[in-house]
C-alpha cells in the first residue's frame, strides 16, 4: 500500500515540475503554449538514448550514479534546444496562433520518436536501472529514492522560477503578459525575454522527462500525447495562471481525484470517469475562472492570512 | 553611443502608408534638448502615429528618424527606449495585475545592472542592484504622490493616479525625451492646472525634454514654446503658440474653411 503511495507521488512530483515550468510559459509570460508534452517527451527521450547508447557495460555503481546525473543534464539541454529552435519562430505568433504552433511540435515530437527505431519506436523505449536495480526486494528503497530526488527536482524548479520572478527579468516576463507593447516602449527586449521563458520552461519539462525516463526505464511514445499536455495545462489553468503555489496545489488535488478517489469508486461510476472530470472543470471554471490562486501565492490568499493571524494570537 | 549635441529626436521627410493610406506624409520635426514641443491637430492628423514612428512602434515608409543623432531605421522600440525616448499612452496602459510599485520598478528593467544568473543565486550584486531599484522607484513615487499606494494593484488606482503612474514609469526609463499622448484626457480643469504644474516640475527636476500631443487647446496653448499642426498627415503650421492661434490654414483646419 505504502508503496502504491510513494510511486503516486513521483508521478505527482513529475507532474508538478511539468506544470510550474508550463506556468513560466502561459501564466506569467502569457504564452499559450499547448506543447509540454512535446518538451517533457524530448527530455524523457534525449535521457534515455543516451543511456541506452553510452552506458557502458556491465556498469557498476558509481558510473550508474554518474550516467544518472549525466542523462539529466542531457535531458535539460536537448529540451532546452528545443524551445529554442520552436520558440524563435514562434515568438512573431500570438494567442491561438502559438497554441496551434506548438500543439504541432508536441505531435510532431510523438510521430518522429514513434518511427525512430533507434529509440524503440512505437514499441518503446527501455533503459537499465542506473541507481538501484527494481525488483520485489527493493521496490520500496527504489521508489523512496525516486521520491526524493523527484521532490528535489520540484524544489530546484520552484527555486529557479521564484527567483527568476523575484527580479527585474520575472518583472519584464510578467509585463509582457499584461501588455507587450507597453513593455517594449519600456525597454523591455520581447525577443529575449520570450525565449528565455520559452527556453527555460522547456528545459525544467526535460528534467521531469529525464526524472520520468530513469524512474520508469519504459516509456512509449504513445505516453506523450496531446491528452498529456492537456492535462498539464488544466494544472495551471485551475490553479490560476500565474501562481506557483495554486500550481502545485493543482496538480495534487486533481491528480489524487483522478488517480485514487475515481479509481476507489465503483467500476459503473468509474465508467463516467472523463465525464465527471470534464464537468467538474467546467463548474469550477465557471464558478472559479481565474483558478484557485488567481495570480496570487497561497501565503497571500484571505484564507491563509486568517489561519496564520489566528495561529499567532 | 549618441551623440549629446545633435537633436534628441529629428524626423525629416517621414511618410507612414498604411495600404492605400497615408497616415503621415514627409512629417518634419527637430527637438533640441531642453524644448516643450506641442503636436496639435484635428481627430485622425496622424499625432499618435508620429509618436508610433518616433517610437519604433511603427517602421516609416520613407524617411529618416534620428535619435541623438543616431539613425533608428530597424531599432525595437526597447532599443530606442535604451537610447533616451520614452512615452505615454492615448489610452492608459499599466500593467493591471502588478503593484504600482512593480510597474515603476519593470521600467528600470534596462537600468538593472545584474544577470539572470545574479537573479537565480540572489548574489551581492543582484541584492544591491535590487535595493538600488527599490530606492528610485520609492523616490520616483514619492514625487508623483504615489508612495502610500505602492503596493496596490495598478489596476485599483484612481484614473487621475493611473496617468500619474504611466508619466512616473516612463521617467523610471531614465528618458531625455519624454513623448505624451494626451496626458490631460480626461482630467477635469483644475486636474488639468495640477498637471501642468507637475509636468513643469517635472521639466526641471528629471532635466527632460518634453513633446506631448494634447486636444485641450488652453492646456497646449500655456505649456509649450513650440506648437506643430498637423491636418491629414500634413504639418500645416509650425511655430509659437501665438502665431499657430492666428495661422489662417490652422483655424480652417479645425473650423473648417469658410469658402466652403
Amino acid at each position: 500500500m505504502l508503496f502504491f503511495i510513494l510511486d503516486h507521488c513521483v508521478h505527482m512530483g513529475i507532474l508538478v515540475i511539468l506544470a510550474l515550468s508550463l506556468n513560466l510559459i502561459n501564466g506569467f509570460t502569457g504564452m499559450f503554449s499547448l506543447g509540454h508534452h512535446g518538451f517533457f517527451a524530448v527530455g524523457a527521450y534525449a535521457a534515455g538514448a543516451f543511456v541506452l547508447m553510452t552506458l557502458p557495460a556491465g556498469a557498476g555503481a558509481f558510473i550508474g550514479a554518474t550516467w544518472f546525473v549525466l542523462s539529466l543534464l542531457v535531458g535539460v539541454v536537448a529540451a532546452a534546444l528545443f524551445g529554442l529552435v520552436v520558440g524563435v519562430p514562434c515568438l512573431r505568433l500570438k494567442g491561438d496562433y502559438l497554441a496551434i504552433a506548438t500543439l504541432g511540435f508536441g505531435e510532431i515530437v510523438r510521430i518522429v520518436v514513434q518511427n525512430t527505431d533507434a529509440v524503440g519506436g512505437a514499441r518503446g523505449l527501455e533503459i537499465a536501472y542506473l541507481l538501484v536495480p527494481r525488483s520485489v526486494d527493493t521496490q520500496m528503497l527504489y521508489v523512496g529514492l525516486y521520491l526524493g530526488l523527484t521532490l528535489g527536482g520540484v524544489a530546484f524548479t520552484y527555486w529557479i522560477i521564484r527567483n527568476l520572478l523575484l527580479s527585474t527579468h520575472g518583472r519584464a516576463l510578467i509585463a509582457i503578459r499584461e501588455d507587450e507593447i507597453a513593455a517594449e516602449l519600456l525597454g523591455v527586449n520581447l525577443t529575449r525575454y520570450k525565449v528565455l521563458a520559452f527556453v527555460l520552461g522547456a528545459g525544467l519539462a526535460g528534467l521531469g522527462g529525464a526524472l520520468y525516463v530513469n524512474y520508469m526505464t519504459q516509456i512509449e511514445p504513445k505516453e506523450f500525447n496531446l491528452i498529456k499536455g492537456i492535462y498539464i495545462l488544466l494544472y495551471v489553468v485551475l490553479g490560476g495562471m500565474g501562481s506557483m503555489s495554486g500550481t502545485v496545489l493543482a496538480t495534487v488535488l486533481l491528480y489524487v481525484l483522478d488517480k485514487v478517489v475515481l479509481n476507489l469508486m465503483p467500476p459503473e461510476i468509474q465508467a463516467w470517469r472523463e465525464v465527471m472530470f470534464a464537468l467538474m472543470l467546467v463548474v469550477l471554471m465557471i464558478a472559479r475562472p481565474q483558478g484557485l490562486l488567481g495570480n496570487k501565492e497561497i501565503h497571500q490568499t484571505a484564507l491563509w492570512r486568517r489561519i496564520f493571524a489566528k495561529g499567532a494570537a | 553611443m549618441t551623440d549629446a549635441s545633435a537633436p534628441l529626436l529629428a524626423m525629416d521627410g517621414v511618410t507612414k502608408r498604411f495600404g492605400g493610406l497615408t497616415a503621415v506624409s514627409d512629417f518634419q520635426v527637430s527637438i533640441a534638448a531642453g524644448e516643450l514641443v506641442g503636436l496639435i491637430g484635428p481627430n485622425g492628423a496622424g499625432k499618435t502615429t508620429v509618436f508610433n514612428l518616433a517610437t519604433g512602434v511603427y517602421q516609416p515608409s520613407a524617411g529618416r528618424i534620428q535619435v541623438g543623432g543616431v539613425d533608428t531605421a530597424g531599432l525595437t522600440p526597447d532599443r530606442i527606449t535604451a537610447m533616451g525616448i520614452a512615452r505615454t499612452f492615448q489610452n492608459i496602459r499599466l500593467f493591471d495585475e502588478m503593484t504600482v510599485l512593480e510597474n515603476v520598478k519593470t521600467a528600470y528593467n534596462l537600468r538593472a545592472g545584474y544577470g539572470l544568473l545574479d537573479a537565480i543565486f540572489r548574489t551581492k550584486r543582484f541584492r544591491e542592484e535590487e535595493a538600488g531599484l527599490h530606492g528610485k522607484a520609492m523616490a520616483l513615487l514619492e514625487t508623483f504622490g504615489l508612495a502610500g499606494d505602492a503596493e496596490e494593484r495598478a489596476a485599483s488606482l484612481a484614473y487621475g493616479e493611473q496617468r500619474r503612474l504611466e508619466i512616473a514609469r516612463a521617467l523610471a526609463t531614465e528618458p531625455r525625451l519624454v513623448i505624451l499622448d494626451e496626458p490631460a484626457a480626461g482630467m477635469n480643469s483644475s486636474e488639468t492646472e495640477d498637471l501642468m504644474a507637475m509636468l513643469h516640475d517635472i521639466r526641471g527636476r528629471f532635466d527632460v525634454t518634453l513633446l506631448l500631443i494634447e486636444h485641450d487647446m488652453k492646456f497646449i496653448m500655456q505649456m509649450c514654446e513650440r506648437i506643430v499642426v498637423l491636418d491629414q498627415g500634413r504639418i500645416i503650421s509650425t511655430g509659437s503658440p501665438a502665431a499657430v492661434k492666428s495661422d489662417p490654414v490652422v483655424i480652417s483646419a479645425y473650423l473648417g474653411d469658410p469658402e466652403g
